[in-house]
């Protein structure tokens, strides 16, 4: 069965970051929505509660395989529709977007895939996807551990480590920013920067 | 404060989003997004060049704000319409996709951000000289361009690492347009561009390793050397790894010229010429083969980057006068690899990257 979570996700992305660059690749999606993923953990949620879990491919990128069978099913509706490597959000997709943005499961995803979304718009998506590489979680299974599941006890430690220092080094917390651009922008500075990387090296 | 929350709060206070957000609040957040998509967009239908007398966009706070008389305005159906904008313009974005512009001249950026958020794009002649910025009743915040991009807020990408090389040669290195690869050159009294600084290569690396990280879409873990070794001794200086896919490029860097010495005060007493770059095709095969020892599933190919900084009768620091003629000589002296190209098909042919010198050609 499709995921309905990975669902919303991957229409409310594409709808969101579609018009930038002409469209959003397979492993843009599934980075954005990683990050999605970790801003709800930087809000203090259980990633269990994201609905599904991410794993790390061979060369290091995050990877759903809800989301992607929901890309799938998207193409079959007509909701989604791909030109050579990108996806844009269609006419009918844009209507359903705006259903199921009202629908309740969806409403609190909202807050993180915008916060998403709008980190993408902030800074180049290559860039963006690179800064992500150097997260904890994806360092440590990539270099050092060559786990497959992203998100066990250890990585989420070291990232909520990181989400500590950011919260400490904004002067706010997450509740008080109703918008996570902001964190979203710093945190993944921070990573491009490299400052990120000793914590993975180190657990 | 840990060390992290104080790099977190010192990098806070170098963006312009972390001074909107303090400023407006959530409502400038979701502005700020609005005017940067918007700019996006323009730019994607026209150069950022193309604004010589500058281009200005906004969005009140108040949805309903008109800070600027509607009556000198026209109204476009969206970012298609832009090229009814003349060579300068402000813009506000109304919503529903709606455009409102008026001639450059009509406010200034600080008649506006009592109420809305406001890009600003300041044209200029030379590239270096031009720049963008976020306006704050505080005053302006620039909006960072370390690449040297026409604008930051439209890199260019590219599906290809060759377009990509290609993009990096003639817009970014031949000029040293890149912030970070003006920091490769010897400082000269008349800023001429004729001999580097000593150890030159970490720069220029760090200067392509930049692009290639903002630039190339779907490519993940652009590795600069420090972290990527494909033996212990030899390092690679770029790898770049493709998403969900089993291809992987090896990038070799090497330059010619001369550089200064340890200490500064003097040139260095080697010269890197021709056989310098020949060297690095053997390391290049060399790190290819490694590299399939350790990855046999990918399809490997390795690129040779030479960033050719030569100059001809440059023979000490501050070397006085030089005539153009010179200074230029190389640009169209090509590097002689000899025997020394392998016929493999993972390996592309090298590519020069002509540092050129600041003297008129």
């Amino acid at each position: 069965m499709i995921s309905p979570q990975a669902t919303f996700d991957a229409l409310e992305l594409t709808g969101a970051v579609g018009d930038i660059g002409g469209g959003v690749t397979l492993s843009e999606l599934q980075v954005l929505d990683y990050l999605a993923c970790l801003l709800s953990v930087y809000a203090g949620a259980d990633p269990q509660i994201w609905g599904f879990g991410f794993s790390v491919t061979d060369t290091g990128a995050p990877f759903a395989r809800e989301l992607a069978e929901a890309i799938d099913g998207l193409l079959v509706t007509g909701w989604l529709v791909r030109y050579e490597r990108v996806y844009r959000l269609t006419p009918s997709g844009e209507i359903e977007l705006g259903f199921q943005r009202g629908l309740a499961p969806n409403r609190w995803r909202l807050r993180y895939l915008s916060g998403s979304a709008s980190a993408a718009v902030s800074m180049p998506l290559p860039a963006l996807s690179d800064a992500l590489a150097h997260e904890p979680g994806l360092r440590r299974a990539l270099e050092y551990v060559r786990r497959r599941r992203l998100l066990d006890a250890t990585s989420l430690e070291l990232v909520s480590r990181q989400f500590a220092a950011l919260t400490e080094g904004l002067g706010r917390n997450p509740a008080d920013h109703e918008d996570l651009m902001v964190p979203a922008v710093v945190w993944l500075t921070y990573l491009a920067r490299g400052h990120g990387s000793s914590g993975a090296r180190a657990a | 404060m840990s060390y992290d929350s104080e790099t977190m709060a010192k990098i806070a206070e170098e963006l312009y989003e972390v001074h909107v957000e303090r400023v407006y609040g959530k409502t400038g957040v979701e502005r700020l997004r609005s005017v940067i998509k918007t700019v996006k967009e323009l730019y994607c239908h026209r150069s950022p060049q193309s604004f010589s007398e500058g281009l200005m966009v906004f969005a009140t706070l108040d949805e309903k704000g008109e800070p600027l008389d509607p009556g000198g305005s026209t109204v476009l159906n969206g970012v298609g319409d832009v090229a009814q904008l003349m060579p300068g313009a402000i813009v506000q974005v109304v919503g529903d996709g709606r455009l409102r512009a008026w001639p450059p001249a009509t406010a200034e950026s600080e008649d506006l951000v009592s109420s809305a958020v406001v890009y600003v794009f300041f044209a200029a002649r030379e590239r270096s000289a031009q720049f963008e910025a976020i306006a704050l009743p505080a005053g302006l915040r620039t909006v960072p361009n370390p690449n040297g991009y026409p604008s930051a807020l439209a890199p260019p990408t590219f599906w290809n690492l060759e377009d990509a090389l290609d993009y990096y040669a003639a817009n970014l290195a031949a000029r040293s347009t890149c912030e970070r690869l003006r920091e490769v050159w010897a400082l000269d009294a008349d800023d001429r561009r004729l001999v580097l600084r000593n150890c030159p290569e970490q720069v220029m690396r760090e200067s392509l390793a930049r692009h290639l990280r903002s630039s190339v879409r779907d490519a993940k873990l652009v590795r600069v050397n420090e972290e990527q070794n494909v033996s212990e001794t030899e390092p690679i200086d770029i790898q770049i790894v493709w998403s969900l896919t089993t291809h992987i490029a090896l990038v070799e860097i090497k330059w010619m010229g001369k550089c200064l010495n340890e200490g500064g005060d003097g040139l260095a007493s080697y010269t890197h010429s021709d056989g310098r770059a020949r060297e690095g095709v053997g390391q290049l095969a060399n790190y290819i083969d490694l590299a399939y020892e350790r990855s046999p599933k990918h399809e490997i190919v390795g690129y040779l980057v030479v960033f050719d900084a030569r100059r001809r009768r440059v023979t000490r620091w501050e070397p006085g006068p030089i005539s153009k003629e010179d200074a230029w000589h190389y640009a169209r002296v090509e590097i002689d690899f000899r025997d020394s190209i392998p016929d493999r098909r993972d390996i592309q042919p090298p590519r020069r990257v002509f540092l050129e010198p600041r003297i008129a050609a």
